[in-house]
């Protein structure tokens, strides 16, 4: 599904030299897989995820999603692509704070240009599925942080992507919520999609299906 | 307090670019406002410069059968006045007066007074030298002159042994009896007196008629009696007056005005719009600079926070704040005083001439006492708000809100609000200067009824004292005027007796021969022009039905008349109707009856005094005819500038009387855009004060957008975590801002339909409710806004998801 060749990622440091944030990395992510992307502070995880994510567009190299040569593509055509197969979630969640927990649910798919209609119904899904239904007109402040994450995780498969990214997801949250986090992950993944997620505990990478090592912008 | 003051100097030192604007800002507001106060105070605020000014008063005749305009009196009724009144203390009678000063250098024309000797007691002002006239004055002989101060200086060297020396005026000589001080100016308005002289030797021939309406009164009042009263007193008179002379004074009334009011009242509703113009630009620059003060106090709440725990009661804090918010002010208002100095150096060269007591703008104590107070009360409008708002007691909340580099939803709404005020301001400003830059084009796209382009005009007097047979002026004009048509360049040359937009009008009463009888002193009237006969050639005025005045037309030949169409249409059943019929002036008392003068032609009617009036019935005269000692030659050359023109005219007429004075050229286009001057100076001053309120404006709407999108920058990044596109985000940017905007415009609609009603007087051509002015204010008002928003929202869609979430 995702197909990484020779992905390089630097900041110029003045005088000519440069900063290497990524090194050469060749990465192959099969559809289904389970990734956790481990390594020291510095060591360009979140970068990686947010070259994934089409988040990024300094960079080097060959990056193939499903065939389509993302390197090749415009801005405009990453931003759709990103749209259609990607979904994040976030250490800090990044809720939005003046939007109330169905609103922020209802944001992916107002910028995807579903109907009115469809939005409603999917939007009761998630609220469904997430148990979060008694919630959906709470803003993010009267939430915990767990049930603030749980919001983030429907919020980012609310539009089904294929690839669902997560930046240390249990980073803020006691280990109880994260382990409930961690288990949804797992289901997600059993039910087909495809995770890659960022972090720096070990018990978390555990559940997922493969680890990569990354260290000064190189992969192990 | 003082520490106060010195820690804000401290604080805005330290932050130059927001001192910078924000005293630019004030500046602007209070110093526009000082120049329009400067202007008021001299032509409203300050009482006329004579010993108890109050008790001055006009006196107007007032027609009840010609409707309100306001009219001059006869001689003999203000001698009745005068001798009559219980409640007059003196009261005097003039009018204006033009001479040719000659016998020491160049000869020169003089603008002058002739006037009753009760002028000065009236006025309560004596001469510097010599003494004031006497009622022995009150006759054709001697000749006796006062000269003003200028006057005296400018072409006597300020000769001090002036007194009982003979000059000439007009070829004749007068004895200087008086000179006036340096600071006496009568009238106020208008061309400044020369000279000042009896009435008696000028108009001798109009001296004893009752129906000879040419003279403006001025009297003053006995103590304790009011204008009111004054006026009953007059009209009481008047009645007796009525009765014993049905011909000339039946239904006319006298008007008692206070002076003040009477000189400045045309132009006080201007003025009053022009203030309220500058107190709103004041209004909407206090709403840029608390917006500025709310961010600032925004990013300093945690530095208040932290005073506040460690002590400071709330009004210590309020107390520093207003300090701040004083010290912009105080700068702003000295800025404001030397732009507001700049601005009347402007105001009095190229203010309208017209505007009276114009030349005593001035920067003076109660201008600068004024721009104190404004400065102070502008600081409660721009700092209060702010800092009550920053020193809510929350320390805790602004503690952690501080920390996030937070802001408030409070804060955030009051930012709004004074976005949506300027926004309403704006438009109220802009609706109301749209609508007299359409009256204004309107008024210059208005046909004044003639072609005034390359027609150049000059004013020929045949000095009395050699001249003063009709044979001679008849000779005189019928003579020159075809050779100055003969001169190279000029195409056609006519004359006029008083020429439209010359500052002159003349009007007389009439009978229609054949029409039923009216009652002599209900005869209708009409303004009456005298002609020579290539006037209305040279002039394009068209000629629409009958003949011409033509070189048949003598004193010998059935006297005529050409007529206008309105004149036609009012009083002769319309054009096709007028040839043939028969006009009859009113002969005055003791005269015997006029002859009836035959309509031969029907010319196209076009504007006298302004192009804002209704075009009058005017009847024109042959000057072969009725000839005049004064005529305005007007010449339609080949080119706009003709070099040489002034000499070769100057040449034939001093062929002929080397001591007949040829004044300057003057360009019709000039007389008539000198008529323009008061409208284009409104529509020059609100338009610019619109302009400046309207960027102020976009500035406001920019700062708070720009500090909302920054403030925004973690949800904009989430957004565009989430999927949004830059478009999504300009979006996003401009519908906050334009829902801001609609809502300062929805308001601003309903003010300026309401407000823009008090400028009806100002309108010439367009109703102050014009759909199209507001259609285009709101356009251009929406784009300005537009174009304010679109900065903020282009760095919005910039944001770099990944750079804002890593930030946060």
């Amino acid at each position: 599904m995702i197909r990484l060749h020779n992905i390089e990622r630097s900041y110029p440091l003045g005088r000519g030299q440069m900063f290497y944030v990524l090194r050469d990395i060749d990465l192959d992510i099969a559809a289904g897989d389970f990734v956790s992307v481990m390594g020291p502070s510095g060591a360009g995880k979140s970068t990686l995820l947010h070259i994934l994510g089409m988040h990024d567009h300094g960079w080097t190299g060959e990056y193939f999603f499903d065939e389509t040569a993302v390197h090749h593509l415009k801005s405009k055509e990453r931003a759709t692509l990103r749209n259609e197969q990607v979904g994040f979630v976030f250490q800090q969640y990044h809720l939005l704070d003046d939007l109330t927990v169905y609103e922020n649910l209802d944001i992916p798919l107002s910028y995807r240009h579903y109907s009115k209609s469809e939005r409603a119904a999917l939007v009761a899904d998630s609220l469904d599925r997430f148990q979060i239904v008694g919630k959906k007109d709470l803003y993010p402040r009267q939430l915990s942080g767990g049930q603030q994450q749980l919001v983030g995780v429907a919020r980012a498969i609310i539009a089904s992507p294929k690839l669902l990214l997560a930046d240390e997801p249990t980073g803020n949250l006691h280990s109880s919520q994260g382990e409930e986090i961690m288990e949804l992950f797992r289901n997600l993944n059993e039910e087909g999609m495809t995770i890659v997620q960022v972090t720096h505990s070990e018990k978390n990478a555990s559940y997922g299906k493969r680890i990569v090592q990354l260290r000064d912008g190189w992969i192990l | 307090m003082i520490g106060d003051f010195k820690f804000a100097l401290r604080m805005l030192a330290k932050t130059p670019g927001f001192a910078i604007i924000a005293v630019l800002t004030l500046a602007l507001g209070i110093g526009a406002n000082s120049a329009i106060f400067s202007v008021i105070d001299a032509v409203l605020l300050r009482p006329l410069p004579f010993p108890q000014a109050e008790q001055l008063i006009s006196v107007w005749g007032l027609v009840k059968h010609e409707g309100d305009d306001l009219q001059t009196d006869s001689y003999p009724n203000y001698a009745d006045f005068r001798d009559q009144s219980k409640t007059l203390h003196s009261l005097t009678a003039f009018t204006r007066a033009g001479a040719i000063l000659s016998g020491n250098e160049e000869a020169r024309e003089l603008s002058g007074l002739a006037v009753t000797s009760d002028i000065f007691p009236v006025l309560g002002v004596k001469p510097a030298l010599g003494r004031p006239f006497t009622r022995e004055d009150d006759n054709p002989e001697p000749r006796v002159v006062v000269l003003s101060h200028s006057a005296w200086k400018r072409f006597f060297n300020g000769d001090p042994a002036i007194i009982g020396k003979q000059i000439t005026l007009s070829l004749r000589s007068y004895t200087v009896i008086g000179v006036m001080p340096a600071s006496f100016r009568y009238p106020l308005d208008g061309e400044k007196p020369e000279y000042y002289m009896p009435l008696h030797p000028l108009v001798k021939d109009n001296i004893p008629r009752r129906d000879s309406h040419f003279l403006r009164l001025v009297g003053r009042l006995k103590d304790g009696v009011t204008p009111r009263q004054a006026e009953l007193d007059l009209n009481a008179i008047g009645a007796r007056l009525s009765e014993q002379y049905p011909e000339s004074n039946t239904g006319r009334l006298e008007k008692v005005l206070p002076l003040h009011r009477d000189i400045v009242g045309n132009v006080r509703p201007a003025l009053l719009v022009l203030l309220g113009a500058v107190a709103l630009v004041l209004l909407i620059a206090c709403a840029n600079v608390a917006n500025l003060l709310l961010a600032r106090a925004t990013a300093r709440q945690r530095e208040i926070a932290i005073r506040t725990a460690l002590g400071a009661s709330r009004s210590r804090i309020m107390r520093q704040l207003l300090a701040e918010g004083f010290l912009l002010a105080l700068i702003g208002a000295i800025c404001g005083l030397f732009g507001a100095w700049w601005g009347i150096d402007l105001l009095r060269v190229f203010g309208p001439q017209g505007l009276p007591r114009l030349d005593n703008v001035s920067l003076n104590v109660s201008v600068v006492l004024f721009t104190l107070a404004v400065a102070i009360v502008s600081t409660l409008f721009f700092a209060l708000v702010p800092a009550l708002q920053v020193t809510k007691p929350n320390v805790n909340e602004s503690l952690q809100e501080g920390s996030r580099g937070g802001v408030s939803a409070e804060s955030h709404r009051l930012r709004n609000l004074l976005v949506i005020s300027q926004v309403a301001l704006s438009l109220l400003l802009l609706a109301s200067a749209g609508l007299l830059i359409k009256s204004f084009a309107n008024l210059r796209a208005t046909k004044p009824g003639f072609d005034p382009s390359r027609v150049t005009t000059l004013a020929l007097v045949m000095p009395k004292a050699r001249y003063p047979d009709e044979e001679q002026h008849r000779h005189f004009f019928t003579g020159i005027v075809p050779k100055l048509a003969a001169l190279p360049g000029v195409e056609s040359a006519g004359a006029a007796m008083p020429l439209p937009f010359s500052g002159n009008d003349s009007a007389l009463t009439f009978v229609i021969a054949g029409q039923p009888p009216i009652p002599k002193g209900s005869h209708p009237w009409a303004s009456n022009l005298v002609v020579l006969p290539d006037y209305f050639r040279t002039m394009r005025i068209p000629l629409l039905l009958g003949r011409n005045i033509n070189e048949r037309d003598t004193k010998d030949s059935p006297p005529v008349v050409i007529v206008n169409e309105t004149f036609a249409r009012k009083f002769l059943g319309g054009s096709d109707k007028a040839l043939g019929q028969r006009v009859i002036l009113d002969s005055s008392s003791g005269e015997k009856e006029r002859p009836a003068m035959e309509v031969v032609g029907v010319v196209g009617s076009s504007h006298h005094e302004s192009l804002a009036q209704e075009v009058i019935p005017e009847f024109y005269m042959p000057a072969t005819q009725q000839p005049e000692r004064r005529m305005d030659i007007v010449l339609r050359t080949s080119a706009a500038q003709l070099s040489g023109l002034d000499a070769s005219i100057r040449k034939i007429v001093h062929d002929f009387d080397k001591d007949i004075f040829v004044p300057r050229l003057r360009p019709m286009e000039s007389l008539l855009s000198a008529s323009l001057a008061q409208p284009r100076f409104n529509m020059i001053l609100l338009g610019t004060f619109a302009g400046t309120a309207m960027v102020l404006a976009a500035i406001g709407i920019y700062g708070v957008i720009a500090y909302s999108v920054a403030q925004r920058t973690r949800e904009i990044g989430i957004r565009m975590a989430l999927g949004a596109q830059r478009g999504d985000m300009l979006r996003m940017v401009l519908r906050q801002s334009l829902t801001i905007v609609a809502i300062g415009l929805a308001i601003g609609l309903c003010g300026a339909l309401a407000l823009t009603r008090l400028m009806s007087s100002l309108l010439y051509g367009v109703k102050a409710h014009d759909f199209s002015i507001y259609a285009l204010v709101l356009f251009v008002l929406s784009g300005a806004a537009v174009v304010a928003s679109y900065l903020p929202a282009r760095r919005a869609m910039k944001v770099d998801p990944m750079v804002a979430l890593r930030y946060e």
